[in-house]
This record gives C-alpha cells, structure tokens and sequence, in this order.
C-alpha cells in the first residue's frame, strides 16, 4: 500500500504515513486540492512556511496504462494567489509510484536558509545537504546530480528562477532521455519548492511496488482496448506523433486566435516560418527527433528532440504554447532562436509561457522591439542575473506590464493567457477567466470543438465547463491530455470506466468517472474563494472586451453574469 | 494525384497539407507536407473534402481557405491553398 512522504524542512523530519482511507479515490489534481484544503490555510503566505508544496501521481500512477505517470506538483501559487497544480511528463511519476510513494509533501521552511537534496530511495527516504548544489541550473544540476547519486535515478529540481523566489519559476522533471526538460511551469511553483529549501528530489530507480488491482485482467483488458483508442484517435494516434504540439501554429493562425504582438492581431503573414511543419524541416536535416516520448509506456510520442544548425542538442519538449508565446506574440519568427529560449527557461527555470507574455509586453512598451530576438534574449538574461529589470520580469506579466504602464495585459488572476486569443476562441476565453488556476489552457481548451462557433458566445459557458471537468478528471487520474483526445468517443469513456473498476473496485459509469473531475473543481473553488477570491475576479483582461481582433472583427463578448453558470460547483 | 472530372478537361492547381491523412490514396501525401494537387476547375471546396475524407469528415476541426478558416462553399480557384485541420487541443 502506497504511503505519503511527509517532509518537514524546518524541525528535519521526515515520516512515512499510511494514507487516509478518505484519500485512496484522490489523485494527482484532486488530492494536491484535498490535501491542500485540508491542511492549509487558503490566505498564507506562498512563499512562507504555512505552505505545502505536494508532489504525487495520478490515480492510475504505477498501472500500466499508457501515458499515466504524469507527475502533479501543487500549492499555493506566489503568481496568482489561487490553488495551483501543474502537471508534466518525464520519469519521476512512475518512480515515485514504484517506490511505494502516493504523494510527497513538503511544509515548513528551513530557519537559516539552509538548502537540501531530498532522495527518496525504497522504503527510507532522507534530506541531504545541498550547498554545493546551490547555483546550478538544471541541466549543470542533473548531470551533477547523475555523477553524485547515479545515471539511472529521477529528478525533480528547481534552478536559479526557484531558488530566488521568482513567482514565474518551475519545476523541473527529466524525461526518458535525461533532460530536464518536462517543466511543471504555471504559477510559480518552483519559488515554492525553494522556500522549503529543497533543491532537487532525487528518486533513486530500486523501487519495487506495483499497483494493486481489484481486478487485473479486466484492468488489462479494457486497458488494450482504450490504447487502441489512442492510437485510431487521428491527432493522438497519427499527427502529435509525426509533427508534436507545434502543428497547431498554422491551426490557430488559420484561425485567426494566434496571438501576435502582444495580443494585437490573431492572423500573422509569417507564421509558417515558426510552424510544426517548418520544425520538421529543418530538423529532418540537423539530426532532431519527433515522434520522442517524454515517459516510458507513452503510446503517443508527441515530444521531440532539437538541434542547432551543426547537429548539436539545444532543446527538448518545445512545444506551442513556447513557440506562440515567444514567436508569434512577440513577432519573433526564428525557430531557432524559440529554442534557445526554450533552453533557457528550462535550465534557468522559467515558465516559457510567462517569460514571452512578459517579453511582450516589454515590447509593447517600447522597450525592445517586437521582433527584437537578441532584446528578447537579452531580457532572459537580465532575469538570470538578476538584474534590477530582471527581477521586475521575474515577478510576471502582470507586475512587468505595471511596471512600464504598458494598459493591455494579457492575465487573468495573475498569470498570462496562453497561446489562444480568447476573441476568437471564446470557449477558451471562458476557461482561461474561470479556471480555479487562473488562466490556464489546459484546464479546458475549445479549440477545434465541432458543437459551437469558436467566434460566437452560444455554447461557451456550457462547453468550457464539460472540458473544465473532463481535465480536472484526467489531471486525476494522472494522464495526458492528449489521451484525453480518445473520450470524445464514448466507448473509450467505457473503458476507462472499466479500467477504474480493474484498479479500485466497485462500479464504475460516466457519472461517477467524471463526478471525480467535478469533487476536484469544487474542492479548488472552495480554497480559492478562502483565500479571497470572488466571480468578479472571473474576467478577462479589459482590452479583450473593448478592442475588436483584426483577424476574426469580434471582441470577447461573454458577460460576468453568463461568466458565473461556468463550473458552478 | 488528380481529381478530374472526366468530362470537363478544364484543370486548376491548388496546394493541399492536412493533419488527417485521407480516406483515398493521394499520391506524395504526408501528414503536414504541402502538395499540389490537381482538380476539375468547378470543383467545390465541400466536394473536395467530401472526396478526399469521405469516412472521417467528423475528425475535421476545420478547414483553411488560403491561411483562413473557411466556413463557406466557395468554389476552388487556381493557386487556392487548402489547410485541412484536425480536432486538437494543444500544450
């Protein structure tokens, strides 16, 4: 029976706990909401030792099934004030599962700022002091790591970004090529992991636990039968694994909801240059891989592996929202300087998304030109020395664009919008306003749904809230989004029905398979409106609701009052 | 590969990249690769589809006319560039 890791940074304990029988049908989103409503005061301090920082598998961690050891880091977020999770692939999910751990969580903060490498290894777990590791980014930070404690073990880090405190800092995961390029990126949880001094988790590959099934044959039946699922899916069988998560450029610009210039338009003249399909080409020829999976099991293999112009590894995991974000919205049109901005933000840290909303806004600003690459990496690296500019950007969009008086800001609750324009994807706009994350994506993402007209208010509210609860579901259970693509089709939801009842028992239907997705939603919305949150925080930024999007003609058009029907939970 | 009405020997050109790969054979078709196609000159942008995704129109997130979303039946023209999109959410 899986335990939680109970880890105090400032009395240095760490104790094993059996897990709450109340606990065993939360995972992943909904115990990180559980734990944290259970255990933490909604109006602390992020950075302060009232605080948890919960790291743990879904639901379905430690099965078989495919793409399921997806790793969930929570708490509450420095950025935006709310509850937080944020997921990421890589290795450690599966390891911390097989090491017999449900969850880690780490309160308290060290008194003298002193800092600590956790390692967990099979059935004892200990804090070993870390100076030396202090001032390493990742990828420095993981091949140290690799040297000190073994080539084959997980880590889980933080970089400089975590370390200062910079509330757009991540936490970093490694995936199955040993990059710590899997990022845990919105809302600044890597300032949190550095408050409670912890400088890396260090999962050590003796682990030996596997999941316990009520029913394992039928478990493994319905299991085959959803990867079928996956893999007849057309996007997550046939197109993520060829192209990755950057064929979308040419999607959404055709859209007209590609963020250009801070927002400014929806359709850009340049955007196949910075396309999936453009990234393919070019790294056909230096060696890069797609088709790469980011944890072992994966059958969708939507990650990849890039090169520079000599053939030499620059990054890995770029994905769209990088590339919108830091290209398009910031009129940057040069893939690969994307990816050294990619590389960056992954060793240093930073939420890519944050970093080219704020870059943006700079721009907006005048203080680079849009278009500016070498401004826009010159920005990066006033962040990582910490210049006095530098830790105004390290604070996010928001306080940036305040800063510089810049009066179109692209946040919600805080934390930047994503590679969609809400104006013309109004169901996303929806989401992005009443996510308990703040403005999240991922959270429910209307793009592509045949059931509403993406520039038309009909059908929003009720679209983002199904796709609300659907993701707050899977973020549950510990999968990928992109196995999620499958349940559109209701007898994949079958099989996933019959695959919980394999693993836990009893019956399972839609209803209850989906109650999870809304138990979770609740449970955040309660914390957040503990912590001060109210439905007139539920907005988009005022320019969305007054200035017309050139590419589609349409302003974001969905009222407060419609705005409250969304997860009504 | 080419769409051709046999009667009507007037041709056009037009480019074509799909995220879904479709229902009949195309020759030099790969997922996300541009290609030139050629097709009878009346043809109609729903025929187009019709013909090439017959089984999997209700995977099309949407279609691009020319770098725009294209929610019409306008009929294709010379030099046209048709996106055909998948349903997808991104991260």
């Amino acid at each position: 029976m899986a335990k939680l890791l109970r880890v105090n940074t400032n009395l240095k304990t760490i104790v094993y706990e059996d897990v709450k029988e109340e606990y065993s049908l939360f995972g992943g989103r909904s115990l990180i909401a559980k734990l944290l409503n259970d255990e933490v005061d909604p109006t602390c301090d992020p950075l302060g030792p009232g605080n948890k920082l919960i790291i743990c598998g879904g639901l379905l961690n430690g099965t078989v099934a495919s793409t399921s050891g997806r790793l969930s880091i929570g708490g509450k977020s420095p950025l935006t004030g709310t509850i937080k999770e944020a997921n990421a692939g890589g290795i450690a999910g599966q390891m911390l599962a097989r090491l017999g751990v449900k969850a880690i969580i780490i309160e308290g903060a060290p008194l003298n700022k002193e800092w600590y490498i956790l390692k967990v290894s099979m059935d004892k777990s200990e804090l070993c002091p870390a100076s030396q590791y202090v001032g390493l980014n990742n990828y420095a930070l993981t091949n140290q790591l690799k040297h000190d404690f073994g080539q084959n073990i997980g880590i889980i880090s933080i970089g400089g970004a975590g370390e200062r405190g910079y509330r757009n800092s991540t936490v970093q995961i490694t995936d199955m090529s040993g990059y710590p390029s899997r990022a845990a990126g919105r809302g600044g949880l890597g300032a949190v992991m550095g408050s409670k001094g912890i400088k890396a988790i260090v999962l050590e590959p003796n682990g030996l636990i596997s999941a316990e099934y009520v029913d394992k044959e039928r478990f493994m039946n319905f299991h085959r039968k959803f990867v079928e699922g996956i893999k007849a899916n057309p996007v997550s069988g046939q197109l993520l694994p060829a192209l990755g998560t950057a064929v979308l450029v040419n999607m959404v610009n055709g859209l007209g909801a590609l963020p250009i210039c801070n927002y400014s338009d929806g359709r850009w003249d340049k955007a196949e240059l910075i396309s999936g399909e453009k990234l393919g080409e070019i790294q056909k020829d230096r060696g890069g891989k797609f088709g790469h999976p980011c944890q072992p099991g994966c059958v969708i293999h939507c990650s990849n592996i890039l090169n520079d112009e000599k053939g030499n590894y620059v990054t890995s995991g770029m994905e769209y929202e990088t590339i919108a974000l830091n290209g398009s919205n910031c009129g940057i049109s040069n893939l690969d300087t994307i990816a050294k901005i990619d590389r960056l933000c992954d060793d240093f840290g930073l939420d890519t998304m944050e970093t080219g909303a704020a870059i943006a806004v700079c721009m907006e600003a005048k203080k680079i030109e849009f278009g500016d690459e070498k401004g826009a990496l010159g920005l990066i690296q006033e962040i990582m020395d910490g210049t006095e500019f530098g830790q105004i950007l390290s604070q996010g969009t928001e306080t940036t664009a305040k800063f510089l008086g810049v009066k179109r800001i692209p946040t919600v609750k805080g934390q930047s919008l994503a590679g969609y324009d809400p104006r013309a994807l109004k169901g996303t706009g929806v989401t992005y306003a009443t996510s308990p994350m703040g403005s999240d994506h991922t959270a429910g993402n209307s793009l592509g749904d045949p059931t509403v007209d993406p520039y038309k208010k009909e059908g929003q509210v009720a679209l983002s809230t199904n796709l609300q609860v659907a993701m707050a579901t899977i973020d549950t259970l510990g999968l990928c989004i992109f196995a999620s693509f499958c349940i559109a089709d209701p007898q994949n939801v079958g099989y996933l029905c019959e695959m919980m009842a394999g693993r836990f028992g009893g019956e399972w239907n839609p209803d209850r398979l989906f109650g999870l997705g809304v138990q979770t939603l609740a449970l955040e919305n309660k914390f957040n409106r503990a912590a001060g949150f109210k439905a007139k925080d539920n907005r988009l930024p005022e320019f969305m609701y007054q200035e017309v999007l050139p590419s589609t003609g349409s302003v974001f058009d969905i009222m407060d009052k419609e705005m409250q029907q969304a997860i009504p939970f | 590969m080419t769409i051709v009405d046999s009667i009507d020997n007037n041709h056009i050109t037009i480019l074509f990249r799909s995220h879904l790969a479709p229902t009949i054979y195309v020759e030099g078709f790969e997922l996300g690769k541009q290609i030139k196609l050629e097709l009878a000159s009346n043809i109609t942008l729903e025929q187009f589809i019709r013909e090439l995704f017959q089984d999997i129109k209700e995977h099309i997130g949407f279609v691009a006319l020319n770098g725009v979303m294209e929610r019409k039946n306008p009929t294709l023209s010379e030099g046209d560039a048709i996106d055909v999109f998948s349903q997808i959410s991104g991260g």
